[in-house]
C-alpha cells in the first residue's frame, strides 16, 4: 500500500511523475505519501469554505441588519471581509508551505495567519454585539 | 443498473478512501462557491441591474468548470494510483491556486460593496 512504496519514483525503471504545478515545489524533495497531499488539500479546502463563510456573513451585515449602528455595522462588516480575503491567502501559503515540508521530511509548519484571523474575527463578532444591544 | 464487477470494488487506492473523501470535499466546496455566486448577484442586482447577470453567468461558469475539473482529476487520479507503478499524485496545484485566485477576487468585489453601500453610493 501507499507507505511501502511511498517515494519510490526514485527507482530504475519507473516512470517519472508529470511536471506539476508549481514546479519550484514539485522540483525539490521527495514524493511524499499521496495521502498526506491530499489530507493538505483537504485543510486547503477547508480554508477556503471558512473564507466563503466570513465573506458571506460580512456581506449580510451590511446588506441584511438594519437595526444596529451603521458605524458598527460598517466596522464589523469590513473586518469579516478583510478576515475572508486572508483566509485563501493563508490556504494557497499554507498548502505550499505544509506540501514542501512533507516533500523534505521537516515538521509541519504552524498556520500563520490564523491568529490574525482569530483577532480579527473576535473584534469582529464582538462589534455585532455590542452594535446589538438595547442602547447602541 | 451498474456493470461494475467485485474486482472494480476492491480497486480501491486506499481502504480510508482519502481520493474519494478529498473530492467530496471539492465537491462541497463549489456548492458553497455556487450558492455564493447565486445569493450575491441577488444582493448585487439593486446596485448593478443588469451587470450582476453578467457576473451570476461568469460566476456560474467558473463553478460549473470547477465541478467538471474535479471529477475529471478525481478520475485521472484513482486510474494513477491504482493502475500506475509509482505513487505519487499525478496532478499540481492548478486548480487550488484557481480557486484561491477565484475567491479573493470575489472577497475583493465583497469589500467595495461593503464601502460602497455604507457610503450610499449608489
Amino acid at each position: 500500500m501507499a507507505e511501502d512504496e511511498a517515494g519510490s519514483d526514485s527507482r530504475e525503471g519507473v516512470t517519472p511523475p508529470p511536471r506539476r504545478y508549481p514546479t519550484s515545489l514539485y522540483s525539490h524533495g521527495a514524493e511524499p505519501d499521496p495521502r498526506f497531499s491530499l489530507a493538505n488539500e483537504r485543510t486547503f479546502l477547508a480554508w477556503i469554505r471558512t473564507s466563503l463563510a466570513l465573506i458571506a456573513a460580512g456581506v449580510a451585515l451590511e446588506a441584511f441588519v438594519v437595526n444596529m449602528p451603521a458605524g458598527i455595522r460598517l466596522a464589523a462588516a469590513l473586518l469579516l471581509v478583510i478576515a475572508g480575503i486572508a483566509a485563501p491567502v493563508q490556504a494557497w501559503v499554507g498548502w505550499l508551505r505544509i506540501e514542501g515540508a512533507l516533500r523534505s521530511s521537516r515538521p509541519l509548519p504552524a498556520p500563520v495567519l490564523s491568529l490574525p484571523i482569530v483577532g480579527v474575527v473576535v473584534v469582529a463578532g464582538t462589534l455585532v454585539l455590542i452594535g446589538l444591544l438595547p442602547w447602541s | 443498473m451498474s456493470d461494475a464487477t467485485p474486482q472494480d470494488a476492491e480497486r480501491v487506492f486506499d481502504a480510508g478512501l482519502q481520493p474519494e473523501r478529498t473530492v467530496l470535499a471539492w465537491q462541497r466546496t463549489v456548492l458553497a462557491l455556487g450558492i455564493g455566486v447565486l445569493a450575491g448577484s441577488r444582493v448585487l442586482f439593486p446596485m448593478l441591474g443588469m451587470i450582476s447577470s453578467v457576473l451570476l453567468a461568469a460566476g456560474l461558469t467558473v463553478v460549473l468548470g470547477l465541478f467538471v475539473a474535479i471529477r475529471r482529476r478525481y478520475e485521472r487520479m484513482h486510474t494513477h494510483l491504482t493502475e500506475e507503478s509509482h505513487l505519487s499524485l499525478p496532478h499540481g496545484a492548478v486548480l487550488p491556486a484557481a480557486l484561491a485566485l477565484f475567491v479573493v477576487v470575489s472577497a475583493v468585489g465583497a469589500l467595495a460593496f461593503v464601502v460602497v453601500s455604507a457610503l450610499g453610493l449608489t
